[in-house]
């Protein structure tokens, strides 16, 4: 697997590279790419995003053809783009998991215990000390002629504001995170760049692998309307 | 689950033969297999073509959209389409809950039924799951 680090991309341009590795994985004339990068700010959005989820602001949005909804790119975040085979093209969900293994174990290399949330694509941080469950990586793919392409992207010490703007991946009420609010030190993009390709070239590699266990969803805090008095 | 009555392609659709053409072309149902719709996940959004228009065989003709990605559908035969299954616009979800059923994608009016023959059969289909 051929894994280029190609530095900042603008969003329109990486996504040309893609066509391209794609048109010649599908081909045959490569075996697998992975493209490792960052992009200058861009909101990116999936077709079934809907008008309320897109920036309140005007900012402009590129729609593209991945599953999921919106999302932001930009400075501090590693965005990878595995172009590979699939064993059949219908082995999405096996995929996807493995990128997200991937992450996890990205994560873990950092002592940062992440996992799957049930229902949603990405990786996740448990609810704990009042904070929601929180998304450190956001996974959109698309898959034609058996051959993916988009891929993930992972925020090392992306500005989190960024997020204000949107719904982000259609889900109000859980939050955005960066392996930097996580840690409480600078982590570039570079280091999680380090942490992250290993595992890629493991997991695609399609060898069986262990699972991480789920991330449990907090339940909503309700007020009990029929509570007895106190006091 | 693989029905044994229904035609099937190495790209994990099935065809049903509804009826044989006379004067007309052949009719036939096609949609997902169980093992497809388990290994694509939780399907969402499903965009197919509208009655009139021409598929031709292998063209990319739709997209199945999981919480996780957006897949390509192939047209496994040649022809053109009668119906598309256009309860899937409110419940894409019948793709996984009876993909065999209540979540068939379209039905096709075939330019020849010789592909017919060119198809797999459940046991063939079989096979190649297993493998």
């Amino acid at each position: 697997m051929q894994v280029q680090r190609i530095g900042s991309v603008d969003y329109q341009a990486a996504w040309d590279q893609q066509r391209q590795l794609h048109a010649r994985v599908t081909a045959g004339e490569l075996d697998a790419a992975v493209l490792l990068l960052e992009h200058p700010p861009v909101y990116t959005a999936g077709k079934r995003t809907e008008a309320h989820e897109r920036p309140s602001d005007g900012t402009p949005v590129v729609d593209v053809d991945r599953g999921g909804k919106i999302t932001f790119h930009g400075p501090g975040q590693l965005v990878g783009y595995p172009i590979v085979r699939l064993p059949a093209h219908v082995y999405v969900v096996d995929y996807v998991r493995r990128v997200e293994e991937a992450l996890i174990a990205a994560c873990a290399d950092l002592d940062l215990r992440c996992g799957r949330v049930r229902g949603r694509s990405g990786v996740w941080l448990a609810a704990e000390a009042g904070r929601p469950e929180r998304k450190v990586a956001a996974i959109g793919v698309r898959v034609a002629r058996g051959v993916t392409m988009h891929g993930f992207s992972l925020n090392a010490d992306v500005d989190l504001a960024w997020y204000d703007a949107i719904v982000p991946c259609g889900i109000a009420d859980a939050g955005v995170t960066s392996l930097s609010a996580e840690l409480g030190r600078r982590v570039s993009v570079d280091e999680a760049a380090d942490l992250v390709e290993p595992h890629l070239r493991r997991l695609l590699g399609w060898e069986p692998y262990d699972r991480t266990a789920d991330v449990p969803i907090a339940k909503p805090v309700g007020i009990p309307v029929l509570s007895p008095p106190t006091g | 689950m693989i029905p044994d009555e229904l035609y099937y392609t190495p790209e994990h659709e099935w065809i049903r033969v509804d009826s044989r053409g006379e004067d007309d072309g052949a009719v036939v149902t096609i949609g997902i297999t169980d093992f497809a719709q388990d290994a694509l996940g939780d399907i969402v959004y499903v965009s197919l073509p509208e009655p009139g228009e021409t598929l031709a065989q292998g063209a990319s003709v739709g997209e199945l959209e999981s919480t996780k990605s957006v897949s390509d559908l192939y047209a496994p035969l040649a022809g053109s389409v009668l119906a598309r299954n256009e309860q899937l616009d409110q419940a894409p979800e019948l793709v996984n809950s009876d993909p065999y059923g209540e979540g068939w994608l379209l039905r096709i009016e075939l330019e020849s039924e010789t592909g017919l023959s060119d198809l797999l059969d459940a046991q063939g289909y079989q096979a190649q799951v297993a493998s």
